[in-house]
């Protein structure tokens, strides 16, 4: 070993015969030139490689974009035989954006955000009715969902675009990084929405739909109504208690309005409720497992507000228990086609919902489930 | 720049067909991991792949389950499905048959 370490080191020196000062002055000047490129061009070449990534990811956007808007016009020629051409309405939609309320006077802020949110609602099922005038009710509400999908893979690549050309244009560092850090993150996330697109047009069952999957499974054999906006609920009688089922309207791509029918349910049942409990799907960490289920306090319900802050505030006034029933599933998974692992969780989360309504809810009381989620590819039981 | 790209390669290869001393090894080290580095930067900033989207390719299963027996079937998804959709009777009891599931199985690529 050390013969081989000196061996090497000797090799280093002017070997006898060779023409020492030229080789001393190419030795050390290379060195110099290396140490002087890293100085000036490292950053450069850096900077040059970031914005390669930049462009990669961005052109890959631009594609999951653009297929994405063609599998929208498609769907809304299929189902919704338009008269006219629906691609340009389809364009002009993709730059739709709400602007969120101001929150430097917090005072009715949930209010005016639901406001909003409904305003924003009413403004998708416009488009869906003009450019599929003859879809069913569930084609359109497919379509609204597809649309959202749409709209959110052509954001994610408007953005990674605008910082990729501020950073060429720029040539600034910072703003090239905070992109390229985060490409990892946003490529999933864009590929999770580009990935939700053919279950939205197709009909299928999404990760996101084991929240209403339970509630069904629930109320199946019961009838059920409508109650609030887009939701329906069922009576189901359970060892002496009464459960309240409630979810999204089934079969289309729905997630109507949970925390405004639970407040009206648990208002019309407060002399008897015990307790509210719901069912969502929850992303998981990593390590975790898909369709794993846990049990917690509070509302599982992963909307901007309004509609947990009613169901929170329902439970707070009637001092009625809140409970959580989660299934675990990656970002990726709550928007493709639901897999196996989620569709058998749906049985377990179910026998959960029966083990707390056991040990929480006397007999002869009531207790309300609600199934939060997209009810897409579901129906109601 | 000129220089850097082109004489000082030329006389380096010069120089390290002439003799073999261990100096000669080290410049060639160097010179080769500058050429590298040159032709890869070349190669990248010329090639310009064009991306395309593909979905995540998933085959999706819908299980028929009869009401009154333990009869079961798995078929291929077809548009309109939905879980709990009344799809017939069943072939073995004449029951109501509906649709318990729909789930997807990641395909392999092939």
């Amino acid at each position: 070993m050390v013969i081989a370490i000196f061996s090497g080191i000797w090799q280093l020196l002017p070997q006898p015969g060779g023409d020492y000062a030229t080789y001393l002055i190419t030795y050390v000047l290379t060195f110099v030139l290396f140490v002087l490129i890293w100085m000036f061009l490292g950053q450069r070449y850096q900077l040059y490689m970031w914005l390669r990534e930049a462009e990669k990811a961005t052109f890959r956007l631009e594609a999951m974009a653009k297929k994405s808007r063609e599998i929208l016009v498609s769907t809304i020629r299929e189902v919704g035989k338009p008269n006219s051409d629906p691609f340009d309405e389809v364009n002009k939609f993709m730059d739709f954006f709400v602007i969120e309320p101001v929150e430097r006077d917090p005072f009715g802020v949930l209010k005016r955000l639901e406001h909003l949110l409904d305003v924003e609602r009413e403004k998708f099922k416009d488009v869906v009715a003009k450019i599929a005038p003859k879809a069913s009710n569930e084609d359109r509400a497919n379509l609204e969902a597809l649309f959202a999908a749409t709209h959110a893979v052509n954001y994610i690549y408007k953005v990674v675009r605008h910082y990729t050309i501020l950073g060429k244009k720029t040539k600034s560092m910072l703003v090239i990084m905070q992109i390229v850090y985060n490409i990892p993150l946003i490529m999933k996330m864009a590929e999770a929405y580009f990935n939700a697109l053919d279950p939205f047009a197709k009909g299928k069952p999404i990760g996101d739909s084991v929240g209403p999957l339970v509630a069904a499974k629930l109320m199946k054999g019961y009838p059920c109504k409508g109650v609030g906006d887009e939701m329906v609920v069922a009576e189901v009688p359970f060892e002496g208690r009464l459960l309240v089922v409630v979810k999204a309207d089934g079969p289309g791509g729905r997630v109507g309005k949970p925390g405004e029918a639970v407040a009206k349910l648990a208002q019309q049942y407060k002399e008897k409720l015990k307790r509210i409990i719901t069912v969502d799907a929850a992303v998981k960490m990593e390590g975790e497992n898909s369709g794993q289920i846990a049990e917690g306090v509070g509302a599982a319900i992963g909307d901007p507000g309004p509609e947990k802050y009613k169901i929170e505030q329902v439970a707070l006034e009637l001092g009625v228990g809140l409970d959580a029933i989660i299934v675990k599933q990656g970002f990726d998974e709550a928007l493709s086609v639901m897999r196996k692992e989620i569709a058998d969780a749906a049985e377990k989360a179910v026998e959960s919902v029966k083990k707390v309504v056991r040990e929480k809810v006397v007999e002869g009381g009531v207790a309300i489930v609600a199934g939060i989620g997209n009810t897409v590819g579901v129906g109601n039981g | 720049m000129v220089n850097f790209v082109a004489v000082i390669p030329v006389k380096g290869l010069i120089w390290c067909a002439q003799g073999e001393t261990g100096l000669d090894m080290l410049m060639q080290y160097l010179l080769i991991m500058l050429l590298l580095l040159f032709v890869v930067s070349m190669f990248l900033s010329l090639t310009r792949r064009r991306a395309e989207a593909f979905a995540k390719a998933v085959r999706t299963v819908t299980v028929l389950r009869c009401e009154n027996c333990d009869y079961k079937e798995e078929r291929e998804f077809q548009v309109g499905d939905y879980v709990f959709k009344r799809i017939g009777e069943c072939i073995k009891c004449k029951g109501g048959l509906y649709i318990s599931m729909i789930y997807g199985v990641p395909e392999k690529p092939s």
